[in-house]
């Protein structure tokens, strides 16, 4: 017997299944392809992700010290590792890395590090999906640029800012995808010394031939600047105005041992900061995470937790968890230990995912799944 | 104003009638709208998009998901045992719990109509929703080598 199915339906239905689920789907019938591969399912598919924990994925880039390296992925909603392995999405390895900048709505953005020059992908994991995209005025080099990525809903557009670290190309870049062309930001964020009264320029933070990331929350990407102190910087990808928030004066608290590492990520929609005093022989190392519990309101700047940790140093916050317990990447100490490389731990200690990879390095970003085409946005 | 009788009748389309308690009803957005919106003197609400047989699983389903002192457990069953029933059945259930915004009832369809999809050949997954298949071979054969992949 033929039932007559209500397209609304089938939508209720359609909106939940995983991407690779929905791509097989597209066999059942033409009106199944055509629903699976419209933008405003695309859009209602990945707002219901956005929600459901099975959507939340890790992709980790794992390179090695002959130049090899691949991807993987794993759901951040069981505890085992569901490894999705997938070759670089680029026709040619690149001989010299890749590295995951950003990610927004299943999409990431790729470096890649090429003997003939660098390319910047977008990709999108879930549909095995990517772009090239246009290069920015001035080279790019893994250790001094980064790039953040975000979604502008004034002008239905994604934005790509690439930040550099101070000095002779400090100069920001903006990318409209849909213009596809870069255009330089020649103002930078000032700030009013309080000591001197005079105007500071706030620089991008370097620690360690890294530069801090660029995250994106709240329309407006972020990223750690250092004038005469520390403080967030955000500037609105609408109206690309810069803003400064502040950090309290006890988040900075490694400072005067010059060897600390700051960062900020954002973790289940919150702005947040951490810090990791460096490793010194024979002491472990203390990491401390804060967020800003109310966007914007300094005073809600609150200490989520600390760790000590003896066997590994430089850790990054990835992901929080449901229950507040958040994953981390953290560099292991190949001095105490046979190996070195990084793992990926939860704050109370479990191992998480391909754990005790050796001798690779990982890098590793959460991201939710989405059906979203890259190509469709340029 | 309706009088404050204990019961409501509910009339389905094909003059089947209802009746329920008037604190398992107005937990349904609708009803409570008709209740407060409608000068509705005899207490007989006429549910237009529903026929009998289909009323009679969703009052079933009300009904026990009402029932005081149920446990999880014996609700977990009665679910399990409700589901029971065919594609069609369970169509017309959801788009009663769908007039009838009822939420709950509207996710546990849904949750079974995943679960009768989840890993099956494309064939099977036709019959559940009763599509005829509108692809020549030739054209099923390029959708599914354009995501290939995600059958492997």
């Amino acid at each position: 017997m033929e039932i007559q199915y209500q397209e609304g339906i089938i939508m209720d239905i359609l909106i939940r299944p995983p991407v690779r689920s929905l791509l097989r789907f597209k066999c059942v019938s033409k009106s199944w392809k055509k629903l699976i591969s419209e933008s405003y399912f695309k859009m209602k598919h990945l707002s219901h992700a956005k929600n459901d924990l099975n959507s939340q994925k890790l992709l980790v880039c794992e390179s090695f010290a002959s130049g090899l390296f691949n991807f993987f992925c794993f759901s951040l909603s069981t505890d085992q590792l569901i490894r999705d392995a997938q070759n670089c999405p680029s026709k040619c390895t690149p001989f010299g890395g890749a590295n995951i900048y950003s990610c927004c709505d299943g999409l990431v953005l790729l470096g890649l590090n090429y003997s003939f020059g660098d390319q910047l992908l977008l990709w999108n994991h879930s549909t095995r999906e990517s772009t090239k995209l246009a290069l920015p005025y001035t080279p790019f080099k893994l250790e001094y640029t980064t790039f953040g990525f975000g979604y502008d809903a004034n002008s239905d557009d994604y934005k790509i800012l690439k930040v550099n670290r101070g000095g002779v190309e400090q100069a920001l870049e903006i990318l409209t995808l849909k213009s596809r062309s870069w255009r330089s930001i020649c103002n930078f964020p000032t700030i009013v010394c309080p000591k001197t009264g005079s105007q500071m320029e706030i620089h991008p933070y370097y620690q360690d031939f890294t530069i801090s990331p660029v995250v994106f929350v709240r329309g407006a990407f972020h990223w750690l600047g250092h004038s005469y102190n520390y403080s967030v910087v955000s500037f609105s990808i609408s109206n690309e105005v810069y803003r400064d928030i502040p950090l309290l004066e006890q988040m900075c608290r490694f400072d005067h041992k010059q060897s600390s590492n700051y960062g900020i990520s954002v973790l289940g929609g919150m702005l947040c900061f951490y810090s990791t005093d460096n490793y010194r022989r024979d002491q472990p190392v203390t990491f401390q995470l804060w967020g800003m519990k109310e966007y914007g309101d300094v005073e809600s700047w609150t200490e989520l937790f600390t760790l000590r940790a003896s066997d590994s140093y430089n850790i990054t916050p990835k992901y929080r968890y449901a229950d507040g317990d958040v994953l981390l990447r953290c560099s292991l100490d190949f001095r105490r230990q046979s190996c070195y490389g990084h793992v990926f731990r939860t704050s109370k200690g479990q191992l998480v995912g391909l754990s005790g990879s050796q001798s690779a390095f990982q890098e590793g970003i959460a991201y939710t799944e989405s059906l979203i085409s890259p190509k469709s946005l340029i | 104003m309706m009088s404050l009788g204990k019961l409501i009748t509910l009339k389905t389309n094909d003059n089947e009638e209802f009746k329920l308690d008037k604190t398992v009803a107005v937990k349904l957005e609708i009803i409570k709208n008709i209740v407060q919106d409608v000068d509705c003197t005899s207490n007989v609400i006429p549910l237009p998009n529903i026929d009998g047989k289909t009323m009679t699983k969703v009052v079933k389903y009300w009904k026990k998901h009402s029932e005081e002192g149920v446990t999880e457990v014996q609700l977990k069953n009665f679910d399990q045992d409700f589901l029971k029933m065919s594609h069609s059945e369970l169509h017309d259930v959801h788009l009663a719990a769908k007039y009838l915004d009822d939420n709950q009832l509207k996710e546990v369809i849904i949750q079974e109509f995943l679960d009768r999809i989840k890993g099956k050949p494309i064939e099977e997954i036709r019959e559940v929703f009763g599509i005829v298949n509108d692809y020549t071979p030739e054209e099923e054969e390029e959708v599914r080598r354009e995501n290939a992949w995600a059958f492997e």
